[in-house]
């Protein structure tokens, strides 16, 4: 029979269908039996055959490697070769199964061939990386994976972080081998990681490049990790946020200086811009400072003057400092803060932002676990308030509890202050008590995660109780929040506020506030 | 023949209750109990409706039923026939073990075709047949079941439910649809089944080759090398080394007939790769089973994706595949009979040391576990709903309107209060 005819034999045709349909259902093993009796066929068969006996050899190549039998694939693919079957992805293959048979010397030349017939090139160089490394070659493999950045195939942008992170691998065994250890780590094998890391910071790998930049740090002391008293230091030292939102406002209220309030009976929509930054630096391992800065704006919508003389810049700074220590064989830390805010708003309605208000604070606290579910909080706050109006300058006294609970689907939130006013025009004096909860689902639901607040607080006017009365706000909260993109944050959320009081004129009010926000966090 | 069958059946029917089906093939011990005592079940010995039919250690029993279908039950495995009428849904009670059924399409005969033709339940599971080939597995409280041909419905089952055809066929419908090539488990632990998911392609092909329980448990000559290393360097995925079927595509074009050209099937690695979301489960494809306890492997972080298929094939770091489609664990794990994973470590001083770990979320990817890797104390189950792990200590409060930053150090700015209201908002990374 010749070659001819072969192409042409209807059970040669039936023994390949049957064991491509093997072979696209996964069933390897079936496969390999057809290909084998295709094979036999073939061998008995007289006349020219080779190349089509070389595809039998290769796909049993393929299928064996499915099977991880890779002894068996090598012998294949060798054999697809010999009989002049040698497609370009043939070298490829050959010297995975090589690899995965732990024949690394073979493994590097059939992947050297690859990179040359252009078959997966990347990949192949990174194999031709790994390979070196693990045989010791440094230099190859340093050589090999910093080439993968100038490859421009299908996979590089899937190699490109792996090559980077292992260049990374490879410094790191280098480390002793330096004599200023810290300096190598510190400019070194540290700068690989992270440029690793810049990549793709989203990536599966990313959690372990991070894992090994934050391992170097420690192990070589380049960055404080653990305070004194067990509480992890913050990593990255740095929080910042930019928001912008949008709501409507039931019935804006004007609040010129914390003494009356006065509400406009009015709905407007308004936009807030908020701006926030804190860095926390360390001073050895008992001792913290954080500069921090906001930046606020409102503006409402509604241009008529009971209305937009609410628009206000706010400028804020504050410095907080912890002194670490332990209570109760517990991480604590006694607080200290300085505050000051400044103020700036549409008083005189004429449409220019006049001084408003000013005040300095200082808060004197104690942080501490008494619950293992959660951190608690004391403090003594006085503040100091300067307003545009003499009279109604004031100084306020807080007693404040904080108290934080984190259970598996919910963290609790807990606040009560007992917060003493006394004003100039000390008509306005007043003692008042706040509690509020909070309750914040961050799992609950796939797509948002939802918070529910309810705020009590009693305000005794002390000089004024005829008229006022003991007041009562009542400020149920609803929040849906959904994170996106990783650094994006979008917050809906429903704000009612009703202040019962006997001076229906000037203090008591209703209100409702829907607003929706977005949030980018640094 | 055939009514010479239907005499003989119906002269060994106890008398109880009518016939359901006849043993055709009988290895080892098997017994069929019922209410007038407890018999050997022989070759051609008749089974009728309410009896149990019991194997034991290596031994299985093939019983061809009254409507054709087959029902192979595995060695130490334990089944009552509920119902079997053949004329109606019929009802299987696997207590325990494992149960092979090769239904008859005369059940696509029952008028209403959405209905299941065939229901099995176990402690804690219902399993509504509408197609013709299947593996059910009862061990530990926990249910596995793998389709190979057809389609079935698979739920959780409450204990209180009353095994009527209708309440069952309810439940059925509100639960997960498997096709040929996946499987599902039903953890009792858990409220849902497995979403169901593409079996390891070299164990789906030797388990639905053994319909006769063959209980070989070691790895035959020819199966994969378990001396090699997996094919995928560190740090790179299965998906990014594999290559397509191109140039074999191409080279096949050449030498057989235009309709035998090889097509990929469309594969999608992330897809493929599972999740984890509270108690909804989406194992990797290419995940293993271990039938006698329902725990789920992991086809590891060595695993190549196969575009043929859309399932990633285990590395041997995994574990192997008997002949006869049992999962191995390597050799440094062990999985008990009561459906403990335990990792042996031999410490610096020689002494080895057994230590039960939770077995790994069945997800693919680079981070993913490889258990012949496991060693140390290991809480490889803690997956939150995004799939990653979910840590405390991001969790930022920042707080406006007078309160202060909880849980320091992430305080921030107050305002001066311009009402008295306060709020809260936590960000969670």
């Amino acid at each position: 029979m010749t070659g001819m005819a072969w192409a042409q034999d209807a059970t040669k045709v039936s023994l390949l269908k049957e064991a491509k349909e093997f072979y696209l259902k996964g069933k390897y093993e079936s496969a390999i039996s057809s290909l084998e009796s295709t094979e036999v066929r073939l061998l008995n068969f007289p006349g020219k055959v080779g190349e089509d006996l070389g595809l039998i050899y290769y796909w049993k190549g393929l299928t064996f490697k499915k099977l991880s039998k890779f002894s068996d694939s090598i012998t294949s693919l060798n054999l697809s070769q010999t009989h002049g079957f040698n497609p370009e992805d043939l070298d490829y293959e050959l010297a995975q199964a090589y690899y995965a048979n732990e024949k690394m010397t073979e493994a590097l030349e059939h992947f050297a061939i690859s990179y040359k017939r252009g078959f997966k090139r990347s990949v192949s160089l990174y194999y031709l990386g790994f390979i070196s490394k693990e045989l010791g070659r440094n230099d190859d493999a340093i050589t090999f994976l910093n080439s993968i950045k100038k490859i421009n195939d299908d996979d590089v942008k899937d190699v490109k972080q792996p090559s980077s992170a292992l260049l990374g691998d490879i410094y790191t065994a280098q480390i002793k081998a330096n004599s200023d250890e810290k300096d190598y780590v510190a400019n070194k094998v540290i700068p690989q990681y992270e440029y690793a890391l810049r990549l793709d910071d989203d990536s599966e790998l990313a959690p372990l490049i991070n894992e090994k930049i934050n391992k170097l740090l420690q192990d070589h002391k380049l960055a404080l990790f653990k305070l004194r008293n067990g509480r992890p230091a913050l990593r990255p030292q740095y929080f910042a946020k930019v928001s912008q939102g949008f709501g409507v406002d039931s019935n804006v209220t004007f609040s010129p200086a914390n003494t009356t309030i006065s509400s406009s009976k009015q709905s407007s929509a308004y936009s807030k811009t908020d701006v926030f930054g804190k860095y926390t630096f360390y001073a050895k391992d008992f001792f913290s400072i954080a500069p921090e800065f906001r930046f606020n704006n409102m503006y409402y919508f509604h241009r008529v003057p009971q209305i937009y003389r609410n628009d206000n810049f706010l400028v804020s700074g504050a410095v907080r400092t912890a002194y670490e220590h332990s209570l109760l064989s517990k991480p604590a830390a006694l607080l200290l803060d300085f505050e000051h805010f400044e103020s700036r708003r549409d008083v005189n309605a004429t449409k220019h932002y006049d001084f408003s208000s000013r005040t300095d604070g200082a808060v004197v606290g104690e942080n501490f676990q008494f619950f293992a579910r959660g951190e608690t909080t004391f403090k003594f706050r006085h503040r100091q308030l300067t307003s545009y109006l003499a009279n109604s300058n004031s100084k306020t006294t807080s007693f404040v509890l904080e108290q934080f609970l984190k259970f598996e689907k919910v963290f609790i939130v807990f606040y009560v202050s007992y917060d003493r006013t006394r004003v100039v025009t000390s008509a306005f004096d007043t003692n008042s008590i706040t509690g509020r909860g909070d309750f914040i689902f961050p799992e609950l639901f796939k797509l948002f995660s939802p918070s529910a607040g309810l705020a009590l607080t009693s305000t005794d006017p002390i000089n004024n109780r005829i008229g006022r009365g003991t007041e009562i706000l009542i400020n149920p909260s609803v929040t849906l929040s959904r994170s996106f993109a990783k650094r994006w944050k979008t917050n809906l959320r429903y704000d009612y506020q009703n202040n019962h009081s006997r001076d229906k004129n000037s203090f008591a009010y209703k209100k409702q506030i829907y607003s929706l926000d977005l949030e980018y966090l640094f | 023949m055939i009514l010479m069958t239907l005499l003989a059946m119906a002269l060994a029917t106890p008398v109880f209750a009518g016939p359901a089906g006849v043993a055709k093939l009988v290895r080892g011990t098997v017994e069929a109990t019922g209410p007038s005592g407890t018999r050997a079940l022989t070759l051609n010995g008749i089974v009728s409706e309410g009896e149990v039919v019991k194997t034991g250690e290596k031994s299985f029993v093939k019983l061809t039923m009254n409507d054709k279908s087959q029902l192979n039950i595995g060695p130490q495995s334990e089944m009552k026939i509920e119902k079997f009428s053949g004329n109606d849904s019929s009802i299987l009670e696997l207590v325990r073990g494992q149960v092979r059924s090769q239904v008859s399409k005369d059940y696509l005969q029952i008028k209403d075709k959405t209905k299941s033709k065939l229901f099995i339940t176990t402690k804690n599971a219902v399993m509504g047949v509408r197609g013709t080939d299947f593996l059910i597995s009862q061990a530990n409280d926990v249910t596995s079941t793998v389709l190979f041909e057809g389609e079935i419905v698979f739920n959780k089952l409450d204990s209180s439910v009353l095994h009527e055809s209708e309440k069952l066929d309810a439940i059925v419908d509100s639960g997960v649809r498997i096709f040929p090539g996946e499987f599902s488990v039903m953890d009792p632990a858990k409220s849902m089944p497995t979403v169901p998911s593409l079996l390891n392609v070299n164990q789906l092909e030797k388990l639905e080759k053994n319909i006769e329980f063959t209980t070989g448990r070691t790895p035959d000559s020819s199966a994969q090398e378990n001396t090699s290393r997996s094919i995928v360097p560190p740090g790179l995925s299965g998906s990014v080394i594999a290559s397509s079927n191109t140039a074999l595509g191409a080279a096949l074009d050449k030498v057989v007939t235009p309709e035998s050209q090889v097509t990929e099937i469309k594969s999608n690695p992330q897809a493929a790769s599972g999740f984890v979301n509270g108690d909804q489960i989406k194992p990797a494809n290419g995940s293993s089973l271990h039938l006698e306890s329902g725990i789920i492997i992991s086809p590891g972080p060595g695993a190549v994706f196969d575009s043929n298929t859309n399932t990633f094939l285990p590395a041997s770091n995994m574990g192997l595949i008997s002949s006869t489609g049992a999962y191995l664990p390597p050799a440094n794990v062990e999985i008990t009979p009561d459906g403990k994973m335990n990792v042996i470590i031999t410490s610096a001083t020689g002494e080895v040391v057994k230590r039960e770990v939770t077995p790994p979320a069945p997800v693919a990817g680079i981070s993913a576990p490889s258990l012949s890797g496991l060693g140390g104390p290991v809480a490889l189950n803690t997956l939150s709903a995004s799939g990653s792990p979910l840590d405390l200590s991001n969790i930022r409060p920042q707080v406006s309107g007078g309160i202060q930053g909880i849980n320091d150090p992430q305080r921030s700015v107050i305002f001066p209060p311009t009402t008295t209201s306060t709020n809260v908002t936590i960000h969670v990374h």
